[in-house]
């Protein structure tokens, strides 16, 4: 299980998002997750090894990282990326549980069930309607929350995102005050304050994502209330046809736009 | 997620891309990409571990390697490479809309074939061809960016064996030798060349989009 499987998982999750919520996934999966990986870890890599103290007394630069970085940074990410990334999931069970109430309906054989095989009811994609709405919103509510959360532990623990040179360290058992040098201090700046930034982007994703949704939520209740006197029938029927359609299109859409399988 | 996934992630914008920009998506994985991941984080893998000075001062090789190397360039490439390979994504983006659009179309009761939808390669035009360059343009700023910042950065393409360090906690002046230089500048000098040539490869394509929608023009004005 890596970043990998992740990746997987959130690619079927992608098919019921906004356009907002791919941008999202996009710009977390690149920009995040890969520098991650291809970058940042190996910043970090000897973080410990070339953590250096003025010092021959044995213990005390152990004691003294410890003190200076209870948790590493990359840690901080890995965590933060995971729990930004599982709010998703809430998504992901909701349209699963939905699937399965239609496919119950399709077995008993149901007369209001407009599905020809299992096959369509697999691929259909659910609009972001009624109780949809409420579970998508709530989990782009709750990755912002994490997003902050994260974003606030990392600069209370580390007073700012500046990585220091040099430490003075006086915990026992080092004598007196001892001079510890960080390992690569400036390159540990620049990506942490590229992390910030990046993480910034996304917080707007997300409140930009959910004025959307309140938007389009506020003007369906306008829209239905005038067309209120119309059949309901006629709706699902087209609706029906648009899920039909949208199956046959958006797996094309959706290889062109990032390439994540569904 | 690594350089794999964003060769499946960018496998898909190829379809839409014209021939000059799949030779410019294959360099830049075969030469570049695949360069970086097999041979160059090797060579630059110990470049802290040997970085040694001729002090027994705690802490001075630290801060000289600081000093002298604010940014690996491993790092910088590996971002450059990202950034360079995103402004594809814009283009990703503008088909996904062009073909939602058609579905809506669809929708709404026009005749359009399900099928050519599906398979449909749409040609560089319109609002498309305004993406596309755009897209091309952004590429050609992030390599000139990042080689201007390699040259600001490391006072040109050339790895010295020696540097002289006198930082704080360093006594008075400290001789530090690089590990691997020469290694390190060849293959510096390579990933240069071999940018310019992308840059090359992406101003000529930028040329052939220009020039195409020209004739085109004059096309329907005769």
């Amino acid at each position: 299980m890596d970043w990998g499987a992740l990746h997987t998982i959130l690619g079927g999750v992608n098919k019921h998002s906004t356009s907002i919520g791919k941008i999202w996934l996009t710009v977390l999966f690149i920009f995040r997750i890969m520098i991650l990986v291809v970058a940042a870890e190996r910043v970090w890599g000897d973080e410990q090894d070339d953590f250096v103290c003025n010092t021959l007394q044995p213990g005390c630069r152990n004691v003294c990282y410890d003190h200076f970085f209870p948790i590493s940074h990359i840690r901080l990410w890995a965590l933060q990326l995971i729990f930004v990334s599982t709010p998703a999931l809430l998504v992901a069970m909701h349209v699963a549980y939905r699937r399965h109430e239609k496919k119950r309906q399709f077995r008993k054989g149901d007369q209001k069930c407009e599905f020809k095989d299992i096959e369509e009811i697999r691929k259909q994609r659910f609009r972001i309607e009624g109780s949809l709405w409420w579970t998508y919103t709530s989990s782009i509510f709750f990755r912002l929350v994490f997003e902050a959360v994260f974003m606030y532990a990392f600069y209370f623990m580390y007073d700012g995102f500046r990585m220091p040179r040099l430490m003075k360290c006086n915990a026992w058992p080092c004598p007196n005050t001892v001079d510890c040098f960080v390992s690569r201090p400036t390159e540990k700046t620049v990506f942490t304050i590229f992390m910030i930034a990046v993480s910034s982007i996304c917080i707007l994703l997300n409140v930009a994502e959910l004025c959307y949704l309140l938007a389009k939520f506020f003007l369906r209740r306008s829209k239905n209330a005038g067309n209120s006197k119309q059949q309901p029938n006629n709706e699902n029927k087209e609706e029906t046809k648009q899920n039909e359609m949208n199956e046959l299109i958006s797996d094309s859409c959706q290889n062109t736009v990032i390439g994540f399988t569904s | 997620m690594d350089w794999g996934t964003l060769q499946g992630v960018l496998g898909g914008v190829n379809k839409h891309s014209t021939s000059i920009g799949k030779i410019w998506l294959t360099v830049l994985f075969i030469f570049r990409i695949m360069i970086l991941v097999v041979a160059a984080e090797r060579v630059w893998g110990d470049e802290q571990q040997d970085f040694v000075c001729n002090t027994l001062q705690p802490g001075c090789k630290n801060v000289c390697y600081d000093h002298f190397f604010p940014i690996s360039h491993i790092r910088l490439w590996a971002l450059q490479l990202i950034f360079v390979s995103t402004p594809a994504l814009l283009v990703a983006m503008h088909v996904a809309y062009t073909r939602h659009e058609k579905k809506r179309r669809f929708r709404n009761g026009e005749k359009i074939d399900i099928e050519e939808l599906k398979n449909q390669r749409l040609h560089i035009r319109g609002p498309l061809w305004w993406t596309y360059t755009s897209s091309i343009f952004f590429r050609i700023i992030f390599e000139a960016v990042f080689m201007y910042v390699f040259y600001y950065m490391y006072d040109g393409f050339q790895m010295p064996r020696l540097v002289k360090c006198d930082a704080w906690p360093c006594p008075n002046t400290v001789d530090c030798f690089v590990s691997r230089p020469t290694e390190k500048t060849t293959f510096t000098i390579f990933m240069l060349a071999v940018s310019g040539i992308c840059m090359m490869l992406n101003l000529a394509e930028l040329c052939y989009l220009v020039i195409k929608v020209c004739t085109k023009e004059s096309g329907k004005a005769t």
